[in-house]
């Protein structure tokens, strides 16, 4: 049997591939590409909620944002490995996304103005992450699967500790109540953004569900969120910022209104509030630390040396 | 999908050819849980050095995980096996120079590569071949790793608590710690 006849028989027979295995060179890009970008999102993702740690309201607040932070760290190192076995190196995926020819999620385009937003992070951005997390521990590339398994693992906790600051703030003062509208506000529509266009304009889409690399498609994933999420803000006794957000009987799943797509296509292009700065952030860390890696690899060579004299 | 970012219409793909170039060695990474019966793989790390390699598998695969061991392997020193190669049928002959390898199966497709045990072997592939006969059945293994003993490098076993207990008294990390209301669903 050659390869590709043996691709088609794994794909159909719903196993997985491995990394030894003969793929279709678009296969190999589609998965380089969503790998990287999930990688990449979790990296700069860091940035808007690093941006409350030294600010936490108490300590164990910060030791908890830290945790996450650090975990989300993790999440974009367990990808890159993922990446890497389809032959490209981590660092080539950096340079990538420094030349700008590789994205990352919108979501982080958005700046967290108080303390409320990084409960409403941890409860919507992790919410919609883990939505789609979820789905992908299905796809067909072994070590995506395997990756999203283990971030999966660590999603819970994000999820939760977001939500219970939103309790703490509903519970609190008018002004806390205020502050916790005001984030889901702000979060709630680039949160159903995250999803992507509808599946009737995504380009990539038939080949990707072909392939079974996405198990799941945009629309249904969205529509999975929004159901789980409505009664979370119900009981916080938060307003969903959707005059059309209603219960449909005869679906059995919440309506929603639409999109503005403008917005969507605008932070895509790079002209969302935070853009430049993300990005000037990641790319100024990235050369700062040039010496701690270069002396690293000094240091390890001089040792080896000095053990084989 | 996942963090989908669409492509702006007009954008043309970016294609990603292959390359190894990294600063730092990479290492695979490989894990004894508390409890496990033996070490699992748990992906790779880069680093310059095999001290810094543990340390940054700590960091990025026992945040949670309870280890009682670890282990890195530089990438370069594997040799890989899969069902798509052919392998000699016999093992090559006694009495050559040997030494003692390691070696690490993949069972089924979709599953992590397990440390099946060592062997003593001439060379890489004579290593493959005599892992294959003895810890592969005729249905099972997919794939097959090994390495010479003398690659891997383990934590310390004195080192073993600064290793892997800082995380045990972090609570927090685990969901279970916040209390939320079965009312709004599983989170
Ligand atoms: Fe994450
Ligand atoms: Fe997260």
């Amino acid at each position: 049997m050659d390869g590709e006849e043996r691709f088609r028989e794994i794909i159909a027979a719903d196993e997985k591939v491995e990394p030894g295995d003969w793929m279709p060179e678009g296969y190999r890009q589609t998965l380089i590409r969503q790998i990287a970008q999930h990688a990449h999102s979790e990296v700069i993702g860091m940035q808007p909620e690093g941006n409350w740690i030294t600010r936490a309201p108490t300590l164990k607040r910060k030791a908890i944002l830290m945790a996450k932070v650090q975990d989300e760290a993790g999440h974009g190192l367990y990808l890159y490995s993922a990446a890497e076995t389809l032959g490209v190196s981590r660092d080539e995926l950096v340079r990538l996304l420094h030349e700008g020819r590789q994205k990352y999620s919108s979501i982080f385009n958005y700046p967290t103005l108080t303390w409320a937003d990084i409960g409403a992070i941890g409860w919507l951005v992790d919410g919609a992450a883990i939505t789609n997390q979820v789905a992908l521990t299905r796809t067909s590339y072994g070590p995506y699967s395997r990756a999203m398994v283990r971030i999966c693992k660590e999603e819970s906790f994000h999820q939760r500790q977001g939500y219970e600051i939103m309790m703490v703030l509903a519970r609190g003062s008018e002004e806390q109540r205020a502050m916790a509208q005001d984030a889901l506000d702000r979060f709630w529509w680039p949160s159903l953004m995250m999803f992507g266009p509808h599946d009737s304009e995504s380009t990539h889409s038939d080949q990707s569900m072909e392939w079974k690399i996405k198990p799941v498609s945009n629309d249904d994933l969205r529509q999975q969120f929004v159901d789980a999420t409505v009664p979370q803000a119900e009981y916080l006794g938060l307003t969903i910022p959707d005059p059309d957000l209603r219960w449909n009987a005869e679906r059995g799943h919440y309506d929603f209104g639409e999109i503005d797509w403008d917005e969507f296509w605008r932070v895509v292009k790079g002209h969302g509030p935070m853009n430049r700065e993300r990005m000037a952030h990641k790319i100024e860390a990235w050369e700062r630390g040039a010496w701690v890696r270069e002396a690293a690899v000094a240091h390890a060579a001089k040792r080896t040396a000095a053990r084989s004299a | 999908m996942s963090y989908s970012v669409p492509k702006i219409a007009g954008e043309s793909d970016t294609i990603v050819g292959r390359t190894e170039d990294h600063l730092w060695a990479r290492w695979e990474v490989f894990v004894r849980p508390r409890g496990g019966v033996t070490h699992v793989y748990s992906e790779s790390v880069h680093a310059p050095d095999a001290e810094t390699a543990l340390l940054n598998a700590r960091d990025t695969y026992l945040r949670r995980v309870e280890g009682v061991s670890l282990w890195v392997i530089p990438s370069g020193a594997i040799s890989r096996w899969d069902e798509h190669q052919a392998l000699p049928e016999s093992r090559s002959e006694e009495g050559s120079a040997r030494r003692l390898w390691e070696a690490f199966i993949r069972h089924r497709r979709g599953a992590q590569f397990l440390h099946a045990g060592s062997i003593v072997a001439a060379d890489a592939v004579d290593a493959i071949v005599r892992a294959r006969d003895a810890f592969l059945t005729k249905t099972d293994g997919v794939a097959i790793w090994v390495a010479p003993s003398e690659a891997i490098v383990a934590a310390d076993p004195d080192e073993a608590e600064m290793l892997f207990e800082p995380f045990a008294d972090k609570g927090y990390r685990q969901a279970t710690y916040y209390d939320i209301p079965e009312e709004v669903g599983y989170m």
